[in-house]
C-alpha cells in the first residue's frame, strides 16, 4: 500500500518534470500493486451487499466515505502540483490548452479505481476485510478466481501499445494575434503554437512554439538564438525562452522523443518558414515509432500560408 | 412556581447589532491592524476574514427547520443545486460576469445543505449516532460511484474524444466546469444525505441550540461577509483614484514614464503605464511601452478589467498622444464599473503636456 502511495505521488506530482517513457510502467506498477492488495481483501469493496455479512458491509461503507475524502485530498493535492508545475516552468498562456496533461489524468483515474480497495485494506486489514476467509471452508476456484483482475495490467499495455501503434496522431494548433507577450513599434508579431500527439497525449508529445514578427518587408522569429535575423530590420535581442521546438515538457512521461530537428529560414519572399521534425515512441521495444513533422510558414504580410 | 423568560427580551438587542459589536472587536480591529500599516491588501483581510466566518458557521450546531424538515423540500434543494451547476457548466463561458451570481446561488444553497442535513456528512463520529453512521456511508458510497462515473465519461471521455473537446476542456467554459467540480467534490454526500433521509427528519445530531453569544457573532460575521463586496462594489464608481506618477529624464532627449492608477478598495484594480518616449524636434516617438500588449492591468482583485482602449497616434504637428482606457467592472454587481483613463501627450520639444 505504502508502495503503492508512493508511486501516485511520483505521478502526481511536479517533479520529476518527465518521467522518461517510464509513466506507463508506474501506472502499471500501481494496479499490479493494488490488484494485489483487492486480492487480499476478497474485493470487498466491489461486492453486492447480500453477498457480505454485517462487519463486511459496514467496513465497506466506511472505506467509501474514507476513500471519498482521500480522493478529494488527492484532486487538491494534484491542483496544487499543477500549480507549482506551470509555476516552474513558467506558464506560456499561448500554448495549446491541455488542462492536466495525459499524467494527471492518469493519477485521477488510478484514484477512482484503486482508492476504495485500498482504504478498505488500509482499515480492516487483509484477514479483517476478507469475507471469503471463513475458516479454509472457501473453495480454491473462489480464492483464484480474486486474482483474475491481474489480467488488467497485460490487457492495459497491450491497449497502450496498441492506442500507440494504431491510433493517428493527434495535432492541435493555436494562433494568438498579436502575440501577448511581445510587441514592437514598426511591426506586428504573433504567437504560434502547435502540438502532435501520439496516443492522444498517452504517447510522446512534440510542441512548437514560435514568436513570429513581421513589418511588410520580411518576417522573423525572434525566439530562438539559431534563428536567423532579420535583414531590414537588423539584430533583434533573442528571448531564449520558450525554445522554439522542443518535445513538450510534459511530453515524454509516456513515452520519448528522438532526433529533433528544427529548421528556421527566411526565403527571398520575405517569409518565414520553420520546419520541426521528430521521432516520437513508446520507448518500449521501439513499437509505435512515428515520425512527426511541424511546418509553419508566415509571409512578410502576416499572411499564415502553411501551419500544420 | 416556574419562571418563564419574557421573550421580548430576544429582541431588545437585535442579534446584528450585539453580534456586529463583537465581531468588530474581536475579527475586524485585529485584522485592520495588519491591514492599515500596508502589510496586506484588502482582498486579504478579506479572505481571512471570510474563513474565519466560515468556521465560526461550522461550530454552531445547526437545525432543518420546518421547511427542510421534509423530503420534498430537501429534494427541491438538490435539484436547484443540479441546475445551477449544469446551467454553469453549459452556459457558463457566456454567463461572464454573472457567474458569480451563480457562484453565490451554490453558496446559499449549500448553507440550506448544511442546514438540511445538519452537516452530517462532515460531522465528528462521537456526534452521529449508529443509524446516521450508516446513512452517511452509504451517502459516500453512492457519491463516489457517481464522481467516479462522471468522471471516466466525462471528464476522461472529453479529454480524449478530439482536440477540440480538450479545449472545451481545459477552458472550462470560463472557470464554470471547475467551480461545479469543487462543489461535486465537497457536496455531493451532503446532497446524497439530503436527497435520502427520511421524512420528515426527526433525529437530532445536536443538543437543542439558544440564541448564544456565539450564534449572534456568527450572524453578524456572516452579515459582514456577504455585505461587504457589495458596498464595496457601490462604491467602485465613487471612490477617488489613487494615482502614483513620475517622469524622468533618460539618455538624450527622451523621458521615461511610469504611473500607476488604483481605483477601488476590495473590488479594486491597478493600471500601471511605464514607456519610454523621445523627440527630435521634428517628432515625438515611442520606444516601448505604449503597444497593445502594454495596455494590461498589474492587479486586479475581486474585479474584472476590460480594455476599451490602447491607441498611440503622432500627429501631423509631431505631438505623440497614448491613451489607454480600461472599464473595471464589479464582478458581484456587474452593472457597477468605473472607467479609468491614463494619457501621455509628449510634444515634439519634448514638453509633457498631459500625464497620466
Amino acid at each position: 500500500m505504502a508502495l503503492a502511495g508512493a508511486l501516485w505521488l511520483l505521478l502526481a506530482s511536479p517533479v520529476p518534470e518527465s518521467l522518461n517513457g517510464w509513466g506507463i510502467a508506474v501506472v502499471l506498477a500501481i494496479v499490479a500493486l493494488v490488484v494485489a492488495v483487492g486480492a487480499g481483501t476478497g474485493w470487498v469493496a466491489f461486492r453486492r451487499a447480500h453477498r457480505l455479512d454485517e462487519f463486511s458491509l459496514g467496513l465497506r461503507d466506511r472505506a467509501y466515505r474514507l476513500a471519498f475524502r482521500m480522493f478529494v485530498l488527492g484532486v487538491v493535492l494534484l491542483g496544487v502540483g499543477l500549480a507549482v508545475s506551470q509555476g516552474l516552468r513558467g506558464e506560456i498562456t499561448w500554448a495549446v490548452p491541455d488542462p492536466v496533461g495525459a499524467r494527471g489524468m492518469a493519477a485521477v483515474l488510478l484514484l477512482v479505481a484503486c482508492l476504495p480497495t485500498s482504504v478498505a485494506a488500509w482499515i480492516g486489514g487483509a484477514d479483517e476485510a476478507d469475507p471469503l476467509a471463513d475458516g479454509g471452508r472457501v473453495r480454491a476456484g473462489r480464492r483464484r478466481g480474486r486474482w483474475l483482475p491481474l489480467l488488467s495490467v497485460p490487457v492495459l499495455f497491450t491497449a497502450w501499445l496498441m492506442g500507440g501503434a494504431l491510433l493517428p496522431v493527434s495535432g492541435a494548433s493555436e494562433v494568438t494575434l498579436p502575440d501577448p507577450g511581445f510587441a514592437m513599434s514598426n511591426g506586428h508579431c504573433g504567437a504560434f503554437a502547435a502540438t502532435e500527439q501520439v496516443a492522444r497525449g498517452f504517447g510522446p508529445t512534440v510542441r512548437l512554439l514560435a514568436q513570429v514578427c513581421w513589418n511588410g518587408r520580411e518576417a522573423w522569429v525572434i525566439n530562438d538564438p539559431g534563428a536567423p535575423t532579420p535583414r531590414y530590420f537588423g539584430p533583434v535581442s533573442s528571448r531564449m525562452e520558450p525554445a522554439l521546438c522542443t518535445p513538450a515538457n510534459d511530453g515524454t512521461d509516456f513515452g520519448l522523443v528522438s532526433r529533433v530537428g528544427c529548421q528556421v529560414w527566411i526565403d527571398r519572399a520575405g517569409t518565414v518558414n520553420v520546419r520541426l521534425t521528430a521521432h516520437a515512441g513508446s520507448g518500449l521495444l521501439g513499437i509505435g515509432r512515428k515520425w512527426i513533422q511541424i511546418t509553419l510558414a508566415v509571409t512578410r504580410t502576416g499572411r499564415v500560408l502553411t501551419f500544420t | 412556581m416556574t419562571r418563564t423568560a419574557p421573550r421580548l427580551s430576544r429582541y431588545r438587542r437585535p442579534d446584528f447589532l450585539v453580534g456586529a459589536v463583537l465581531v468588530f472587536c474581536a475579527a475586524i480591529v485585529p485584522l485592520l491592524l495588519f491591514a492599515v500599516p500596508g502589510r496586506w491588501q484588502w482582498p486579504e483581510v478579506y479572505l481571512i476574514f471570510v474563513v474565519v466566518t466560515i468556521l465560526a458557521v461550522r461550530v454552531v450546531p445547526v437545525e432543518p427547520g420546518a421547511l427542510l424538515r421534509r423530503r420534498v423540500a430537501r429534494r427541491t434543494l438538490v435539484g436547484a443545486i443540479v441546475g445551477i451547476c449544469l446551467l454553469m457548466v453549459i452556459v457558463g463561458g457566456d454567463l461572464g460576469d454573472y457567474l458569480w451570481l451563480g457562484i453565490l446561488g451554490l453558496v446559499f444553497g449549500d448553507v440550506l445543505l448544511g442546514r438540511a442535513t445538519q452537516r452530517m456528512a462532515t460531522a465528528p463520529d462521537d456526534r452521529v449516532d449508529e443509524w446516521q453512521e450508516s446513512l452517511r456511508n452509504q451517502a459516500h458510497r453512492t457519491a463516489y460511484w457517481l464522481v467516479g462515473v462522471g468522471f471516466l465519461v466525462f471528464f476522461f471521455g472529453t479529454y480524449v474524444a478530439t482536440e477540440q473537446t480538450r479545449a472545451w476542456l481545459s477552458q472550462g467554459r470560463g472557470g464554470g466546469l471547475w467551480i461545479v467540480s469543487a462543489e461535486l467534490l465537497f457536496c455531493l454526500p451532503a446532497m446524497v444525505i439530503a436527497w435520502n433521509q427520511s421524512d420528515p427528519v426527526r433525529e437530532r445530531l445536536s443538543p437543542p441550540w439558544h440564541l448564544t453569544w456565539m450564534r449572534r457573532a456568527t450572524i453578524a460575521m456572516v452579515s459582514v461577509a456577504l455585505l461587504a463586496p457589495v458596498l464595496a462594489s457601490l462604491a467602485l464608481p465613487v471612490l477617488p483614484i489613487t494615482t502614483q506618477s513620475s517622469v524622468l529624464p533618460s539618455q538624450g532627449r527622451c523621458l521615461t514614464f511610469r504611473a500607476t492608477e488604483t481605483v477601488g478598495i476590495l473590488v479594486e484594480a491597478q493600471l500601471p503605464i511605464a514607456a519610454l518616449a523621445c523627440w527630435n524636434g521634428r517628432r515625438a516617438v515611442e520606444q516601448f511601452g505604449m503597444n497593445r500588449s502594454d495596455c494590461t492591468p498589474a492587479d486586479t482583485q475581486l474585479a474584472t478589467v476590460q480594455t476599451i482602449s490602447c491607441r498611440r497616434t503622432v500627429s501631423a504637428g509631431g505631438t505623440l498622444r497614448f491613451l489607454y482606457a480600461t472599464r473595471v467592472r464589479s464582478p458581484f454587481l456587474p452593472f457597477m464599473t468605473r472607467v479609468v483613463r491614463l494619457r501621455l501627450t509628449l510634444t515634439r520639444t519634448g514638453r509633457v503636456l498631459q500625464f497620466p
